[in-house]
């Protein structure tokens, strides 16, 4: 506070190029030219390199599948514009949608994401809906408590998965609440995808976590249909507690280093 | 061809409309878009994960761009969210690198470390302004935290509080490195003795 005798107000209007308070010249000026000072022009070849990948990421792009788990997106999006137009026809529309989601909720039959949304919401009224599609049977599996993630999963389980198609998913937990549905919130998630076969993506979770370095910590296999009919595997891991940030984070690097380019590691919206 | 900033307020927001169209455009996958879109940001972001000790900076840059066009038809925002969320990408990376570093530590570092300039790189150096040199050693002077934080408020747009959430620092201690990082360049200049 000393050095300057300036507010925080003051200080971040300096650093905002706004005005300068007397005998702040020189610092004001390096910061007007700190920037140009810091910025770093790739070479040519650097730069063709990126923007080639780019674009074969872009045009990749309108064929990239929508993942499972967007679809709670797109339900929210839906619902709230639903309720922003209040027509007969709408509310006709909504009343057969809910008795028919209403019948799949219960029978666990949704689309996973959209299963969850739905459970957690009636959990608020009293009503128990499964948490996921085929949760019952996913977490029978989940309860065995110290066992490494494939362990987990029965022959049934992964039937489960391949006959569910798009919708199949199953999470498992480890940690100090192995077997329970719930981690706590999910604060970090590490996500990579594109693995050709459910077993595949099942054993690349199990190389890379077989040290069991990781505490409150689920993760999930989805399968993902993309348009023109093909589909890959998709590997979401949702860390929660304390540590769930570097967790993730550890999570993400090992999954780039074992060949996912495409891993993610992002903080679980609230 | 488009600034990245104006003289001028007026100027500033029609530069900021525009900016904010490459971004839609990008979306509807003009690739001169994102041509104009890497040639804005890439300079501003590769100063940055250089400032921050990357080890392989322009590898870093070409990840921050390719998880940019996967994520961009989900994003909603002006330019300026635009470029603070790519700079929140650009910082993820280092933290991941640095994890990587750690546990796999570079054979050889230390040699690395020395940093001897090659011919070209002392030419480049030669055409720089002594000025330029001078900030960048001033910044690569602080503690990392304060360079941290004052490199993502200088350089990304992200204010305190955005930027104590990516940092996972209180915004108390946030600002106090920030203090400490400003208070710390004055008295580099002061003690230097000529003015930028």
């Amino acid at each position: 506070m000393d050095d300057f005798g300036l507010s925080d107000h003051e200080l971040d209007e300096m650093l905002d190029g706004g005005s300068v308070p007397s005998g702040l010249a020189d610092i004001a000026n390096f910061l007007r030219d700190a920037p140009d000072a810091i910025a770093h022009q790739p070479s040519a070849m650097i730069e063709d390199r990126h923007l080639a990948a780019m674009t074969q990421a872009m045009r990749r792009a309108p064929e990239q599948p929508v993942p499972v788990r967007s679809a709670r997106r797109k339900w929210a999006g839906r619902v709230s514009s639903v309720f922003g137009v209040a027509t007969g026809k709408v509310a006709v529309t909504v009343g057969i949608a809910l008795a028919v989601g209403g019948t799949l909720a219960a029978t666990g039959q949704l689309p996973s994401p959209a299963q969850r949304v739905v459970s957690s919401t009636m959990q608020h009224v009293g009503i128990h809906l499964p948490q996921r599609a085929g949760s019952r049977r996913v977490l029978a599996d989940a309860r065995l408590k110290g066992r490494s993630p494939s362990e987990g999963l029965s022959r049934a389980a992964n039937e489960f998965v391949r006959s569910k198609g798009r919708n199949a998913s199953n999470r498992r937990t480890s940690g100090a609440n192995a077997g329970h549905r719930t981690l706590g919130t999910p604060v970090w998630r590490a996500i990579a995808c594109r693995c050709a076969t459910y077993d595949e993506a099942s054993a690349t979770m199990d190389e890379l976590t077989a040290d069991r370095s990781f505490s409150n910590w689920s993760w999930e296999i989805d399968k993902i249909e993309a348009p023109g009919g093909s589909s890959y595997y998709e590997v979401e891991n949702e860390f929660a507690g304390t540590s769930a940030k570097a967790d993730s984070m550890q999570l993400a690097s090992r999954l780039r280093e074992a060949g996912f380019s495409d891993a993610v590691n992002e903080e679980v919206p609230p | 061809m488009i600034s990245a900033a104006s003289q001028d307020p007026a100027g500033a927001r029609r530069d900021e409309d525009e900016l904010s169209r490459l971004i839609e455009d990008a979306k509807r996958g003009r690739e001169w878009a994102w041509v104009a879109i890497y040639r804005i940001l890439a300079p501003p972001v590769l100063g940055y994960l250089r400032a921050l000790g990357s080890q392989e900076p322009e590898d870093l840059l070409g990840e921050v761009f390719l998880h940019v066009v996967r994520g961009l038809p989900a994003f909603d925002g002006s330019f300026a969210d635009f470029r603070s969320w790519v700079f929140i990408v650009g910082h993820h990376r280092v933290i991941d690198e640095r994890r990587r570093r750690t546990r796999r530590p570079i054979l050889g570092a230390a040699i690395d470390t020395l940093d001897v300039p090659s011919d070209e790189d002392l030419a480049e150096d030669v055409l720089e302004s002594m000025s330029t040199l001078r900030i960048r050693r001033i910044i690569d002077g602080l503690p990392m935290p304060q360079r941290e934080v004052l490199l993502l408020r200088i350089l990304s747009g992200l204010k305190i509080n955005e930027i104590a959430n990516l940092l996972g620092k209180s915004v108390g201690a946030t600002k106090a490195l920030q203090r400490r990082g400003l208070a710390s360049i004055k008295r580099q200049i002061e003690r230097e003795g000529v003015p930028l």
